[in-house]
């Protein structure tokens, strides 16, 4: 059995409702207010909460605990893109589907579930591998040098080369394009040879 | 293996839609013959989603079958299942949806209070003596409403509405969903703190008004007043006396007398 560093956590994994109240008390108005601020309502910042607390806990049951400075803080941010995730929704496809022909798998799940309710369950399943992708690429940059995680943010915040010269002291433009190939490259390398590259990533 | 220096280049160009079409068509038609540099694209790719902070999913966002079927099967099994229907009971309890809604929240605090009372025999005489005095003024002294005609429907009155009907997790969510309203009607952290208090929630009713403290210098008083409570709920006479003191020493509280003989109750 695994252990838990705290009460909350292994009472979230436990699925002890005297936690999940704690939880909800000490983020749901969090989450509600970061809801509201992005075009939901009441419901969305219900559901958004429900399928995040689901999707924490299938990940402690189903995976190794990813390092997390804070129980709360990690809901908050799978909250902050499962909802992002519902704005862009109709912008999104997967490439993806579930067939129940094809599928050995499918066929347990349609055994108990509807068409609709194995789409239900294979969105949230993305969503799931989307954080679990996330957390790899961010556990990735965080193992860069400080300056190189200063100089992706910038460019990945798609600064113009010219605001590097002035921000990070290059002499020219030249410098700053090499500067960030390597730490490009760099980045690039960890996140390839991280043992959960292959499983998660980008067909 | 990496990629070299012109290659990143080309990679950056085409995610920033800066190729000619002749060119896009090119790199695409090297995509689907060299999978290293589709590794490396999406890479980027999704790099510029994460760090760049544009949102979690794109239409590009896909996962080979097995890791879609395998968490898809976890997430429909049994115990998932049981969670999933107590996610939602417990969703639909504190939103207030069903009556259960204080029904579990008051059996989980009367459980806890239970076993906090049976391990605590010893200092039982005294307990009683701080709760009957919270119990005995707990309702007194509320802060006075401030809505005006105009604001009928405002967040305040909606605030005060649920408040008055004892609707606690009502008043904890609005207050906390206001934003910056707080700072024009600092009263709904006085009404947050109480909320938070009749909830059980002693941290957070301290924090609330602390927070109104910063924000306003009217009904000071008040805010000692229900400060000291929390205190005298949660034992902590040292702190319990000096909020009531403090109230003595700044005097004009409509009750004086009550915070007289609550500090002679407390010697």
């Amino acid at each position: 059995m695994k252990e838990y560093k705290s009460d909350l956590l292994s009472g979230l994994v436990n699925g002890d409702k005297e936690q999940i109240l704690l939880i909800y008390r000490k983020l749901f108005p969090k989450v509600l207010q970061f809801v509201l601020r992005n075009k939901g309502n009441q419901q969305d910042a219900e559901d958004v909460f429900q399928k995040s607390l689901l999707q924490f806990i299938a990940r402690m049951k189903l995976r190794d605990i990813p390092e997390i400075k804070s129980v709360e803080a990690y809901l908050f941010t799978i909250n902050k893109n499962l909802w992002r995730r519902e704005l862009n929704k109709n912008e999104w496809v997967t490439n993806t589907t579930l067939s129940e022909q094809d599928s050995e798998n499918a066929q347990k799940i349609s055994n108990k579930s509807n068409q609709s309710t194995i789409q239900a369950y294979e969105e949230e399943a993305v969503a799931f591998l989307e954080q679990e992708r996330w957390d790899l690429y961010i556990n990735c940059f965080e193992r860069l040098s400080e300056n190189c995680r200063k100089i992706l943010a910038f460019f990945f915040k798609k600064k113009p080369y010219s605001e590097f010269s002035e921000e990070f002291g290059y002499n020219s433009e030249s410098v700053a394009r090499q500067r960030v190939f390597k730490c490009k490259t760099k980045l690039s390398d960890i996140i390839k040879s991280h043992a959960d590259f292959k499983r998660l990533k980008n067909l | 293996m990496s990629i070299d220096e012109r290659t990143a280049a080309r990679i950056d160009d085409y995610l920033n839609n800066k190729l000619s079409q002749s060119e896009r068509k090119k790199f695409e038609s090297e995509l689907e013959s060299n999978p290293e540099l589709a590794d490396e694209l999406r890479i980027q790719e999704t790099l510029l989603q994460i760090i760049g902070e544009r949102g979690i999913a794109t239409a590009t966002s896909s996962f080979s079958k097995e890791a879609i079927d395998e968490v898809a099967v976890f997430l429909s099994g049994d115990e998932m299942t049981q969670i999933r229907k107590d996610i939602k009971e417990i969703n639909d309890q504190y939103n207030g949806k069903t009556s259960k809604t204080r029904t579990l929240f008051y059996q989980i605090i009367g459980i806890a209070a239970s076993i906090l009372i049976l391990l605590s025999l010893g200092f039982s005489l005294l307990l009683n003596k701080n709760n009957d005095l919270y119990s005995q003024y707990k309702d007194k002294y509320q802060p006075i409403s401030m809505i005006e005609r105009s604001e009928a429907e405002s967040a305040l009155s909606i605030v005060e509405k649920s408040f008055n009907n004892q609707q606690y997790n009502q008043v904890v969510i609005i207050t906390s969903a206001s934003g910056d309203l707080k700072f024009k009607y600092p009263v709904m952290l006085l009404y947050q703190g109480i909320a938070y208090r009749e909830l059980g929630d002693y941290t957070n009713a301290l924090e609330s008004f602390s927070e109104f403290g910063l924000l306003s210098d009217l009904d000071t008083n008040l805010m000692y007043w229900h400060q000291g409570l929390v205190h005298l709920k949660t034992g902590d006479l040292e702190k319990a006396r000096e909020s009531f003191r403090k109230i003595d020493q700044n005097g004009s509280f409509k009750g004086a007398a009550d915070v007289k003989e609550i500090l002679d109750s407390l010697k």
